[in-house]
């Protein structure tokens, strides 16, 4: 583990994404105090104006303060790129232990399942869901997750009937272990590695993900808000307030950047084989 | 070659009646009875009646499936509740403008994606390739939408140069074709690049360098070719990469095409409508993972066996 | 006898760390030469040097390499690029991933015949089935079609001969070329090796780390050793009077010709990794007959016309042990130690 820290920090990319995460967090946990205004206070006198001193980065059309929109926006859209990134992580991991421990037709089932939810477009498939139950926090939340496990399951599967074969495992049997023991001591924690960097890069997917959605109207609602649905605010006006797009559209880059960032550097720690020049 | 085709075809047919299911089954995801949800907003009881007796929604659910998935293999899949077209007809006179947004879209990809991402591995470590692949970072770290106003604000609205949206010339086409092609041609780009950059590590490079081919020879012609194996697999995704920009984008620059008439169905609660385009566009994801499995056993011999 | 091929002092580092310190050898046209030493030692990367082959961060960084008496270091890398192929061919270990899978046996022959000599798709496929009749594949015309994963290992060595015939090298570099390959067919494509080598008059050199191979296919040896060469000589010099311990060792260590052995001598330890931090001989840490005078610097010294060796225990009336001379004779190595 040490060697794969040290070569995490001396990937320089993936440790500039970390910080920015870290940041991000950071203002997400911290928004009551970092906030210079009240997110929903609203100026209607002051519509669209311009970056100033008390609000930093403009106000949108209710005159709203857009900085401290995005500072609470960052602990919606984190939140839903993390919980939905654990929750598919969970159902990916349950699936796919299923299919690859047991095999037979269970293996069948669970495997044509992902196969139907890899073909059709997530994008379709979490938008017309969304319409039909309701855009709100929870439902997008929910629906991208049970979109999302696919991929899990897939590595899962793929890595578990590989490790299952190995002699370490058929030793584990031969002494008597049950069936669950040899999957959550002897299998999973040979399988973290990709799943760390799936997780990594599943999480900025749906970052993108929710924040197309809000944007498009079906994700999260006003008054709370996302860096999508402040986006989505600043799409009417960005001919003559651009400002009020700008900001939300770099925010969702820099994080879906740092993920990506990160994830790669997770890559060529985790796997020594793809370092070049060894 | 015949065999392995047809096998790929047999093998599709479950894969798409699995997803009629899923479609179909959509609709029952909101509490109470679907019929409510297809039949649209502002419904009178009368027409929710007729609706449900036409596709059978006061039999159970399997039959209903059955009902609908026999009409949708004739080509019927209802009509749009706001318009009262049928549904396939609304389809057949948008798909045309998506069709070309995306074949310029993906002309464009490729015209940016492999000449970049040959010469990021060839110039791999150089400035060249650090420009290159900062470049693909940030095209897939950029979401659709925030792309798109960014072109428009940039060279419609301050330099003039294209129209901010709708159709007509050429000139439409640009903005549109460059926010929908540059996202993807990012990852492909990053793609080749990783792709290339392992294949020559392979043995047999060496083995063509110690011909004495030139290096682009080598290159082209030995290492880009087996580049190509994985590389086809990421074509494959191309079309759900696609949808989801289309939708975005054809929103935004009000491009008659069928992501717009998504978005539109699915404000108006059209649930008819949707459907019909969610089947449409997985069946075309399925046609699409079919086509490169055969572009598989065309670049790889060892495929044509297997 | 004029030379064709001369190395002097060759150096090469990959980024910082030294793997090649001082590798000097000479050949002359149609000769075969055999480079010993285990993996590690620097074998493969004399052979890839001398083809320009050296791939980043590897370079040269001292040195010379002089084939007809020209230094190649003085070519532009497109005259270098003339020779590969055709003054020089280099076969590998890996018969199983060298050649590519996407082109047919033919269009990867005749890619060298329409390269080096200027002839056209029709005359290079004709001359391709040639080929493959020389390096003994029946049924030519056929296999000229074929991809290579629907060949055998040996086979597919077969067309990776063929092929660097078809450039008609002066010098062909074999870098364990039957390493992968099964002990009949090792046999079949060493006899190939060298009736080709009789036919054509080109000069070899075999890499291997079987001395073994040595005795059986090549004029001379040299032995390497961490980056170096510790004893040079004539296969008879070399297994008759090994000068060097470390080429004792590797002759120890081969079997024996008609004697019942319990087990087989190996030597202990392994090849040093840091070339850099070293001083004095790379092997004194597992040289049996260490004394402090191995901690200083070590020189070539003759021994014959032909021997020369890098310790400074050898005089020039070589001390053999006697359990070395006990077995002039050796059989052939049946068993490969890799």
């Amino acid at each position: 583990m040490p060697s794969f820290v040290h070569r995490l920090f001396q990937h320089r990319l993936a440790f500039a994404g970390a910080i920015v995460l870290v940041l991000l967090v950071a203002a997400a946990l911290f928004a009551p105090w970092l906030a210079p205004n009240d997110p929903e206070a609203v100026y209607p006198a002051e519509g669209l104006r311009g970056p100033s001193r008390q609000f930093p980065l403009g106000q949108d059309q209710l005159g709203r303060c857009i900085l401290s929109r995005m500072i609470y926006g960052a602990r919606v859209s984190l939140a839903v790129g993390f919980l939905a990134g654990v929750l598919s992580l969970g159902m990916g991991i349950i699936l796919g232990s299923l299919a690859g421990y047991f095999g037979g037709w269970l293996d069948m089932l669970i495997m044509r399942l992902a196969e139907v939810f890899m073909t059709i477009p997530q994008f379709l498939l979490v938008i017309a869901a969304v319409a039909i139950v309701g855009p709100s926090f929870t439902s997008v939340l929910v629906i991208i997750a049970l979109s999302s496990w696919t991929g899990y399951a897939r590595v899962l599967r793929g890595e578990i009937m590989a490790i299952k074969q190995k002699p370490f495992v058929e030793a584990a049997r031969s002494y008597g272990a049950s069936d669950a023991r040899i999957l959550l001591r002897h299998i999973l924690p040979n399988c973290w590695s990709p799943l760390i960097v799936m997780v990594t890069l599943n999480v900025a997917n749906v970052i993108l993900l929710e924040s197309s959605l809000s944007f498009l109207g079906f994700g999260i609602q006003e008054p709370q808000a996302s860096w999508g649905s402040i986006l989505s605010q600043g799409r009417s006006v960005f001919q003559t307030a651009p400002h009020v797009a700008t900001f939300p559209g770099v925010a969702i880059m820099l994080a879906v950047l740092a993920f990506n960032l990160l994830g790669d550097g997770l890559r060529d720690a985790l796997d020594p084989k793809l370092v070049e020049g060894e | 070659m015949l065999k392995y085709v047809m096998r790929r075809i047999l093998v599709a047919i479950p894969l798409v009646l699995g997803i009629s299911f899923v479609v179909f089954g959509l609709m029952h995801l909101a509490p109470g009875d679907p019929v409510r949800i297809l039949a649209g907003r502002e419904a009178t009881q009368e027409v929710i009646d007729s609706i449900s007796r036409e596709w059978g929604f006061d039999k159970p659910f399997l039959v209903q499936y059955f009902v609908w998935l026999g009409r949708a293999l004739r080509g019927d899949m209802g009509r749009s509740v706001i318009s009262q077209l049928p549904v396939s007809f609304l389809i057949k006179s948008s798909l045309g403008y998506t069709l070309k947004l995306n074949f310029w879209a993906t002309l464009l990809g490729l015209a940016v994606a492999f000449p970049l991402g040959i010469l990021a591995a060839a110039k791999r470590q150089t400035w060249i390739d650090y420009t290159a692949s900062a470049l693909a970072l940030v095209g897939m770290s950029m979401p659709g939408f925030w792309l798109s106003l960014v072109l428009i604000i940039v060279f419609a609205v301050k330099l003039g140069w294209f129209p901010t949206s709708g159709t007509g010339t050429w000139a439409h086409y640009v903005l549109p074709a460059a926010a929908l092609g540059f996202s993807w041609a990012a990852g492909l780009m990053r793609m080749v690049r990783t792709s290339l950059l392992e294949v020559l590590r392979e043995d047999y490079v060496r083995t063509a360098r110690a011909k004495g081919l030139r290096e682009r020879v080598v290159l082209v012609r030995h290492a880009l070719r087996n580049a190509l194996i994985p590389i086809i697999t990421v074509l494959g995704t191309w079309l759900a990469y696609m949808v989801v920009g289309t939708v975005i984008v054809e929103t935004i620059f009000a491009w008659p095409g069928l992501g717009r008439l998504l978005t539109t169905a699915l404000l108006q609660k059209d649930f008819f409508l949707v459907q019909a385009i969610i089947l449409m566009i997985s069946v075309a994801v399925v046609a699409a993972n079919l086509l490169v499995d055969i572009m598989y056993a065309v670049v790889d011999p060892r495929v044509r066996l297997g | 006898m004029a030379e064709l091929l001369r190395v002097q002092d060759l150096q090469v580092h990959f980024a910082k760390r030294q793997v090649l310190r001082q590798v000097s050898f000479s050949l002359a046209p149609g000769e075969t030469l055999g480079i010993v030493g285990e993996s590690g030692c620097g074998k493969s990367v004399t052979a890839l040097a001398i083809m320009g082959l050296l791939s980043r961060p590897g370079r040269i960084t001292g040195g010379q390499i002089l084939l007809h008496g020209q230094d190649l270091a003085s070519l532009t890398p497109e005259e270098r690029r003339r020779l590969r192929g055709s003054s020089m061919a280099m076969i590998f270990q890996e018969p199983m991933t060298c050649l590519n899978p996407v082109y047919t046996v033919e269009q990867q022959i005749s890619e060298v015949l329409m390269l080096h000599r200027g002839m056209n798709k029709k005359t290079a496929a004709e001359a391709a089935a040639d080929y493959l009749a020389r390096v003994g594949i029946a049924d030519p015309k056929s296999r000229l079609r074929s991809y290579p994963h629907e060949l055998s290992g040996g086979m597919r060595q077969r067309v990776m001969i063929a092929m660097a015939l078809a450039g008609e090298p002066e010098l062909l570099i074999a870098d364990e070329p039957t390493t992968a390959l099964d002990v009949t067919v090792q046999a079949q494509i060493l006899e190939l090796l060298q009736r080709l080598q009789a036919e054509t008059g080109m000069a070899m050199i075999l890499i291997t780390h079987d001395l073994g191979l040595v005795a059986e296919n090549a004029d001379r040896g040299v032995v390497m050793y961490a980056g170096e060469v510790v004893e040079t000589g004539t296969v008879a010099e070399l297994f008759n009077s090994p000068a060097h311990p470390y080429t004792q060792g590797l002759l120890n260590s081969l079997p024996r010709f008609g004697e019942q052995q319990d087990m087989l001598y190996s030597i202990p330890g392994t090849v040093p990794r840091d070339l850099g931090s070293i001083s004095g001989c790379a092997f004194a840490d597992r040289c049996p007959q260490v004394s402090a005078d191995c901690h200083g610097p070590q020189r070539m010294k003759n021994l014959s016309s032909t021997q020369a060796v890098r310790c400074h225990r050898a005089q020039s009336d070589s001390q053999i042990p006697q359990e070395v001379q006990d077995n002039v004779s050796y059989g052939r190595a049946a068993s490969s130690n890799s």
